[in-house]
């Protein structure tokens, strides 16, 4: 991997969204961790200090607005992707609210994972296209 | 002395026996006879009484003969005062000498024998019946009795002492002394004057006797003019009958006495007395107490057991030894205030009037006082009784209340009961509704799309992208797939709203009001100043209480225009839905599941809930909630 590419946190509870977005962003990024809950995801981000976190909204226990949150409470700036089955308006709003750069809906995954992430990293934002 | 009231109308006379009076003539031969004897009975006498002067008081006292005492009366025998005398002087003298008396009695009965002879004859009488009998004590009771002791001391009681009493001064013979109560007749009228302060007349009644008579002018004097006093003396009783009945007003009758009318009737005092009391039309006052029941009012009256027993004392002295000339003779007063209570009844004379130290005799007792115990028992009963009657009548009562309460509950619960009864029937019908509707659009929908998903996928797998329209049936397949998710999300949401959980209360109420709206239903939602983080079961209830009214307001009640506003004021955070549609009657109306669980979300807050409505005129729904924020919501904050 080449040093340049984004270093990438993926935070979902589903591990077959974790695989599969493992696989669509693994030529462009570098994935440098993938866990399945909001404690994890914080610990991981203090220790491995990624570029980017891919976060799912819909989590048992913390839900992604509340690990954002706690993100920005201990003084990580990494921009955050959400990712969600939700395509509606409200949660984009909340998502944006919450210090989210992306918002990417699930049934676009395969297309839309790659270029939220990339403008992401660029520092513009990206959201799905609402079905 | 003072006893003429007493006496009865002539059983006998002053003999003791009948024999004497009968035999008067051959009496005087006796007394030749017996006065042969007359020299042993002084000897002895003499005999008697050297011995008694020799001997000291105490041995004469000491010795055990039987003491002789003659009593005489200046009465007839059956006047009251020999009544009470006889009765109390052996008593008194046997008491005080510890030892039988002989006793005698004689009675001068100079009423009915007013012959100048009749004292002679007394005399005589006395010498021949008592020659052989040594007395040693005379009781003389009045004047004429002292008289004749002291005349028969010549041949008969030389020796022998005297104890006298006399109503007025009188001169104390040797050997003997006395006790001399005076007759005080002006008492009674004083008490009469207390009692009856408005009397302005006195008739004295009197008889032939003239010495009580001569007493009551000179003592009644003083009360003159004050009174007019009249003195009814002598009448015929038939006459003094007229005269009495006819008195004026404000007079009160004195009885003194009458032993012997002015027609020379002899009567006897207390019964004349009875007769006139019975015509008399004024109160009759008296002065001596053997008049007590015999009709009068009362008076100061002379007791005649008291000067009896005086009398007696003074006797026992003499009878120890004692020599009667060193007795001192005293004076007393033995007069006592009694009033008749029936008679102060019977005239309307005032009980208030009697005066201090009167005794008031028959007094009859009331009915309270006769029958208190009775009267006290019976209220007693009655009260008792009452208060048992009233006792049941309050616990009939209470029971009475308390069966209707208990009914009224059994009602309410029984009414309860089917309530909820029914209410269970309809959750499950409704339980029942809501799964097949899901059931139906997860098989009808979702699972033909996804059936029809494996099928294209089955095609491709087999015949590959090559085929001839390979590329549209990826297409297809794909679109269907999102097609397949998007009902999934719609099922979820409406079984639970993710919204509601992931980015609060606010957003979800505007994807209500999305969701709703339709061309035929115009809704507004409006919020103020609600604050991002609610706890869950407060957005949770106010989330199905908006989407419950809005179902109402849009299937039951055909509304146009429909109200949401949500607004945080002070402590609580309210929800208000009103809409424009047809409306019902609260009360009348059962209410319907859905109210019935948002009432129960609403109760589970600690929120209130208020509906409404009224036929044609739209609905109004507010719910109120205790406002708290959660902390750790804080962080959800969008």
């Amino acid at each position: 991997m080449t040093p340049d590419l984004p270093r990438v946190l993926l935070v979902d509870d589903n591990q077959e969204i974790l695989d599969r977005a493992a696989a669509i962003l693994s030529r462009d990024c570098t994935i440098v961790g993938a866990v399945k809950d909001g404690p994890a995801a914080i610990d991981a981000t203090v220790t491995l200090r990624p570029d980017l976190v891919v976060l799912d909204l819909s989590m048992p226990g913390m839900n992604g607005f509340e690990v954002a949150g706690r993100l920005r409470a201990i003084g990580c700036a990494a921009p955050i992707v959400f990712l969600s089955v939700h395509g509606d308006a409200d949660f984009v709003q909340a998502a944006t609210a919450a210090g989210a750069i992306g918002y990417v809906v699930k049934s676009r995954l395969a297309t839309d994972l790659v270029t939220a992430v990339t403008e992401a990293h660029a520092g513009r934002p990206y959201v799905s296209r609402m079905a | 002395m003072s006893d003429p009231l007493d006496e009865p109308a002539g059983v006998s006379q002053y003999l003791t026996t009948p024999i004497t009076r009968r035999e008067g003539g051959r009496c005087s031969m006796r007394v030749v006879g017996r006065c042969r004897m007359v020299p042993r009975a002084r000897f002895l006498a003499a005999l008697g009484f050297a011995l008694a002067t020799v001997a000291s008081p105490s041995s004469a006292w000491a010795d055990e003969r039987q003491r002789q005492v003659l009593v005489m009366y200046s009465t007839r025998r059956d006047a009251q005062i020999v009544v009470v005398g006889d009765r109390e002087l052996p008593r008194i003298l046997e008491g005080g000498l510890q030892q039988g008396v002989d006793y005698y009695s004689e009675f001068i009965d100079a009423t009915r024998f007013a012959h100048s002879d009749y004292r002679a004859a007394n005399r005589d009488f006395l010498r021949l019946k008592y020659t052989q009998h040594t007395f040693d004590l005379i009781i003389a009771m009045d004047d004429l009795a002292t008289e004749l002791a002291v005349e028969s001391r010549r041949d008969l009681f030389r020796e022998t002492p005297i104890v006298f009493f006399s109503d007025h001064p009188s001169p104390r013979p040797p050997n003997s002394t006395g006790l001399i109560a005076e007759l005080n007749l002006g008492a009674t009228l004083a008490l009469a004057t207390t009692l009856q302060p408005d009397t302005q007349h006195v008739f004295v009644v009197n008889g032939s006797e003239d010495r009580y008579l001569e007493v009551a002018r000179r003592q009644f004097r003083t009360f003159e003019p004050r009174l007019s006093i009249t003195y009814l003396t002598r009448l015929p009783t038939n006459e003094l009958e007229a005269r009495l009945a006819a008195l004026p007003a404000h007079s009160i009758v004195y009885y003194l006495i009458v032993g012997r009318d002015g027609a020379n009737e002899n009567y006897n005092p207390l019964d004349y007395l009875d007769r006139i009391a019975a015509v008399s039309a004024a109160p009759i006052y008296c002065w001596v107490d053997s008049s007590m029941n015999h009709g009068i009012v009362g008076g100061s009256l002379k007791s005649q057991v008291a000067e009896i027993r005086a009398v007696g004392q003074l006797a026992v002295r003499v009878l120890r030894g004692e020599r009667p000339d060193s007795i001192p003779v005293s004076t007393a007063d033995f007069n006592v205030s009694q009033v008749d209570w029936r008679q102060l009844r019977g005239w309307g004379i005032s009980e208030a009037r009697v005066p201090a130290g009167t005794t008031i005799l028959f007094r009859e007792p009331t009915a309270w006082e006769r029958y208190r115990i009775y009267i006290v028992g019976a209220t007693v009963l009655v009260l008792a009784q009452a208060a048992l009657i009233v006792g049941l009548i309050v616990q009939r009562a209470t029971r009475q209340r308390a069966e209707a309460k208990l009914h009224a509950s059994q009602t309410k619960l029984i009414a309860s009961y089917d309530r909820i009864r029914d209410l269970g029937r309809r959750l499950l019908t409704a339980q029942e509704a809501e799964r097949a509707r899901i059931a139906r659009e997860l098989h009808d929908d979702i699972g033909q799309q996804m059936a029809i998903v494996t099928a294209d996928l089955e095609l491709l797998g087999r015949d590959g992208p090559a085929r001839l329209d390979g590329g549209r049936l990826v297409v297809e397949t794909l679109d269907r797939a999102r097609l397949v998710g998007k009902s999934l999300r719609a099922v979820s949401h409406r079984l639970h709203p993710a919204n509601l959980r992931l980015i609060g209360l606010v957003p979800a109420l505007g994807g209500l009001q999305r969701e709703l709206s339709s061309t035929e239903t115009r809704i507004a939602f409006t919020h103020d100043d609600v604050p991002p983080a609610l706890p869950q079961d407060v957005s949770l209830c106010l989330f199905r209480v908006a989407q419950e009214g809005l179902q109402n307001a849009i299937k039951h009640s055909g509304a146009r225009d429909i109200s949401v506003r949500l607004r945080a004021g002070g402590d609580s955070l309210v929800l208000m839905i009103d809409d424009d549609g047809t409306g019902f009657d609260v009360e009348a109306a059962p209410p319907g599941l859905g109210l019935i669980s948002i009432a129960e979300r609403v109760e589970q807050v600690g929120g209130t809930l208020q509906v409404r409505s009224m036929p044609g005129g739209g609905t109004h729904v507010e719910v109120s909630v205790p406002l708290r924020t959660e902390p750790s919501m804080k962080s959800v904050a969008v």
